[in-house]
């Protein structure tokens, strides 16, 4: 037993140094900032761009919202994906960005959700709301999440926000959103699709038409000179995530 | 009549007591520590939960197969080694404490009250402690209180665990003549645990003797002390009690006494009224036999007296031997071989020589 | 500055907190006068369940109470099937979730201080004709006066500061759900720093008040009652 804690430290040494090593080559331990609905995607864009590139990623994922005051107080973050567009704008007017170092790198679509497949969801189901059973409607809170914002222009296009405010429960985040969704307690939820299509469970959904919200923009800044926080840069706006992006419920932004 | 038959089985320690007690007088229970007195105390109030058997007291049925009086129902004041006041309530409200639960009293509870609270701080001293705070109060202080507490609940029995034993030597000095005095005026029997020959000697009229959980010997305390083979032998505590009465100062430095048997005794003078009645303790191992009246010897007290018996087992070379002093009854520890040598038999008559007496008052 | 939301989400704050330290009582002190008297093998069990908010992070207490609160979780299921209203993003299920969080902070105490009163205390009060419920309301509860006060704060303190759990099942209803915590979180999210500011230091001032008046009744408290040091 003592053998074994031994060497799993003798292990991290070695990670350790190897890592040490690695930096002076050339190849670098990059910081990311990931936005929490972006952390599964971003998985595998760390294995794709670790494959291709000597740079290793570590992913830092939370909210949007803690992660820009951590910036703006100093945290050693080379990149940062956004949840939205407001935050990174935000960073660039306060100084902590170069100009052109910030870019749509996914933008998410909407989807109305319940955990019974069926009957599927569609537009009547939010028109029909009174004689559905439906009690209680989840959605992120809109002044802190866009896809709580997206929602709310959803609603409000069909002309049901008013009627629907008394059955709005916020999360936090679109996260939490689901959570209510996908636990039951709340019959309908608008959450993002890659959570529903994470789940396999996309198709009861109704997946909003593009262009009843304002695009839900997910940017990012680059912090840091660091020439593997270039390359991730570069990579995540290239042409290669497209299917990435696709397979995980975004649209990507080079159309 | 105080009918007892109780057993309680504890992990290393088991209590096995039968016995009856009269319904009156002090009771002393008594016994080395860990000899189960203090259990048994509980046991008849209604405190080990554990204990089987039965128990009656004046006629009314306490515990029985199936019956468990709980201890709130049995009307009795027991007063612990350790005062035990409610640090929260002041003197007064402690007093009151029970007698304001006390279902047994009829019509105005509140004036009897009053008159119970007035007497017992008089008998107890405890007027001007009223409103302090118990913790206040010194230890003795304390203990009157708890006195005054269990009696103002009108018990019909009291029981004490050692109540003196926690207290030091002036404070337990002080607090006895209290006891004393309370014990007095009493109607209810009182039950008092002590492993103090002292305490026994003085106050106790009826003596229950405990070893390891069980009854060694029971009755009065003049025949429980005067058996030879009493187990306070044992320990090298044997003792017998005199009952006088201050006789005169006349002698410089001496005080005499006259014990119920019309011998006279003396002891260093001591300032106590005459025609007081006093209780002597006099230790077996402080009493030598003489078969001629010593001339000459320095100690003050020889009485002329009969062998009743001489106890069969022999003690660290040591008998028992049990005296009749003009009707009471005397022990003395002698070597064997001096009742060899002298050739002691029962009827026989002989001086006892006293070395040392206590005075119990 | 403060907007008109964030006085209601103080005020409900206040409310949760008071109502939910009033339940904790009903429900803490029985529970610690039982572990404070009861030897059986499963004392240690039950004060494990007890403890566990204490080690747990506030977002697993959270995330079980969203799943036993939905429609087929069994509290869920079970009020479904009485007709009665579901008590997820409700006042009444924000109540249910900050006992559970703060049972601890209230049971420990009164245990601690029910055991410190000691048996001697009840066997004479027995001895002196009081019953048991006599003995509990006369000797035990003035005796353990401290111990509910620190738990009245404690338990009060904990549910005021308490977010996990709200930010799990509360849905972030003006009125009904929205608290300070979450207030002050949401503020800071939408980079809102001066009004979280303003949320969190009015947080700061009550709860240093309370404590303070507390510490001082405490203070008064055993001086007054004579206990020693």
């Amino acid at each position: 037993m003592r053998y074994r804690i031994l060497s799993g430290q003798i292990t991290g040494i070695w990670l350790f140094a190897l890592a040490a090593i690695g930096t002076h080559a050339g190849a670098e331990t990059i910081n990311v900032a990931v936005a929490s609905n972006f952390a599964t995607t971003m998985q595998v864009v760390k294995q794709r761009f670790e494959a291709e590139q000597d740079h290793q990623i570590n992913i830092i994922t939370g909210s949007s919202g803690k992660h820009f005051a951590q910036i703006i107080n100093g945290a050693p973050f080379d990149l940062f994906l956004s949840a939205d567009s407001e935050r990174p704008r935000q960073l660039e007017i306060r100084g902590h960005v170069a100009i052109g170092q910030r870019q749509v790198y996914a933008i998410g679509q909407l989807i109305l959700w319940s955990r019974r497949p069926d009957p599927p969801l569609t537009e009547t189901s939010l028109l029909q709301h009174e004689h559905n059973g439906l009690r209680r409607l989840a959605l992120a809170n809109p002044n802190l999440a866009p896809y709580g914002r997206a929602a709310v222009e959803v609603m409000t296009k069909l002309g049901v926000y008013e009627q629907l405010r008394a059955k709005l429960v916020m999360g936090e985040n679109v996260s939490q959103a689901f959570q209510f969704t996908y636990t039951g307690n709340a019959e309908f939820g608008f959450v993002a699709l890659s959570q529903a299509l994470a789940l396999g469970q996309s198709d009861s959904g109704w997946h909003i038409p593009l262009d009843y919200y304002q695009p839900i923009s997910q940017e990012m800044v680059l912090l840091s000179t660091r020439a593997g926080a270039r390359a991730l840069f570069a990579f995540l706006h290239s042409a290669a995530m497209a299917p990435i992006l696709r397979e995980h419920g975004y649209v990507s932004p080079q159309r | 009549m105080i009918d007892v038959d109780l057993s309680l089985n504890k992990a290393e320690f088991s209590l096995k007591a039968q016995f009856q007690l009269p319904e009156s007088g002090v009771t002393g229970i008594f016994g080395q520590s860990g000899g189960g007195k203090t259990t048994l105390l509980r046991a008849i109030a209604g405190l080990e939960p554990g204990a089987v058997g039965s128990l009656r007291v004046n006629g009314r049925c306490w515990q029985s197969e199936s019956i468990f009086l709980p201890a709130e129902n049995r009307h009795i004041g027991l007063v612990f080694q350790e005062p035990s006041l409610f640090s929260h309530l002041d003197v007064r409200a402690n007093l009151v404490f029970g007698s304001s639960r006390g279902k047994g009293r009829n019509g105005n509870r509140k004036a009897h009250q009053a008159a119970d609270l007035d007497h017992i701080c008089e008998t107890l001293e405890l007027g001007s402690l009223l409103h302090r705070d118990p913790c206040s109060l010194s230890g003795g202080e304390q203990q009157r209180v708890a006195i005054g507490r269990a009696l103002m609940a009108s018990p019909v029995m009291l029981m004490m665990d050692e109540p003196l034993s926690a207290l030091d030597y002036r404070a337990r000095r002080t607090l006895m003549p209290f006891l004393e005095k309370t014990f007095q005026e009493l109607e209810i029997p009182v039950l008092y645990v002590s492993h103090s020959t002292e305490e026994v000697a003085r106050l106790a009229d009826h003596l229950v003797l405990m070893e390891e959980g069980r009854v060694t010997a029971i009755g009065s305390i003049g025949e429980v002390l005067g058996r030879v083979d009493s187990p306070l032998n044992e320990v090298d505590e044997a003792f017998s009690v005199f009952n006088c009465t201050v006789n005169n100062h006349d002698l410089p430095h001496l005080t005499s006494l006259i014990s119920r048997g019309g011998e006279v005794l003396h002891i260093p003078r001591v300032d106590i009224n005459t025609a007081l009645p006093v209780r002597l303790r006099i230790r077996a191992r402080d009493v030598s036999l003489c078969l001629q009246r010593p001339q000459q010897s320095s100690i003050l007290n020889v009485l002329p007296a009969q062998i009743v018996d001489i106890s069969r087992q022999i003690r660290q070379g040591s008998r028992s031997i049990k005296l009749n002093v003009g009707g009471e009854t005397l022990l003395a520890r002698v070597s064997e071989y001096s009742v060899q040598l002298l050739q002691l038999a029962p009827g026989q008559q002989v001086f006892a020589q006293i070395k040392s007496v206590a005075l119990m008052t | 500055m403060l907007e008109a939301a964030d006085f209601t989400a103080f005020t409900l704050t206040l409310k949760l907190a008071g109502v939910s330290t009033l339940i904790l009582l009903c429900l803490g002190t029985p529970l610690a006068w039982w572990l404070s008297q009861t030897r059986t093998r499963g004392k240690s069990v039950v004060e494990a369940l007890i403890a566990l908010p204490l080690v747990l992070p506030p977002t697993v207490l959270g995330f079980y109470l969203l799943l036993a609160l939905s429609p087929t979780g069994p509290i869920g299921s079970t009020l479904n099937s009485l007709g009665l209203p579901s008590l997820a993003f409700s006042f009444a299920g924000l109540v249910l979730g900050s006992v559970i969080y703060s049972l601890p902070f209230v049971v420990q105490p009164l245990q601690t201080s029910f055991v410190a009163v000691g048996r001697r205390p009840l066997e004479v009060a027995a001895t002196l004709g009081a019953g048991p419920l006599d003995r509990f309301l006369n000797i035990v509860l003035p005796m353990s006066k401290l111990g509910y006060l620190t738990a009245i704060v404690l338990g009060f303190a904990h549910t005021m500061g308490e977010f996990g759990v709200v930010l799990m099942i509360g849905g972030n209803i003006p009125g009904q759900t929205q608290v300070l915590s979450i207030a002050i979180y949401d503020h800071v999210e939408a980079l809102e720093y001066s009004q979280a500011h303003w949320l969190a230091g009015l947080l700061l001032l009550f709860s240093f008040l309370v404590l303070l008046a507390v510490y001082t009744l405490n203070k008064r408290a055993s001086f007054l009652s004579g206990a020693r040091p």
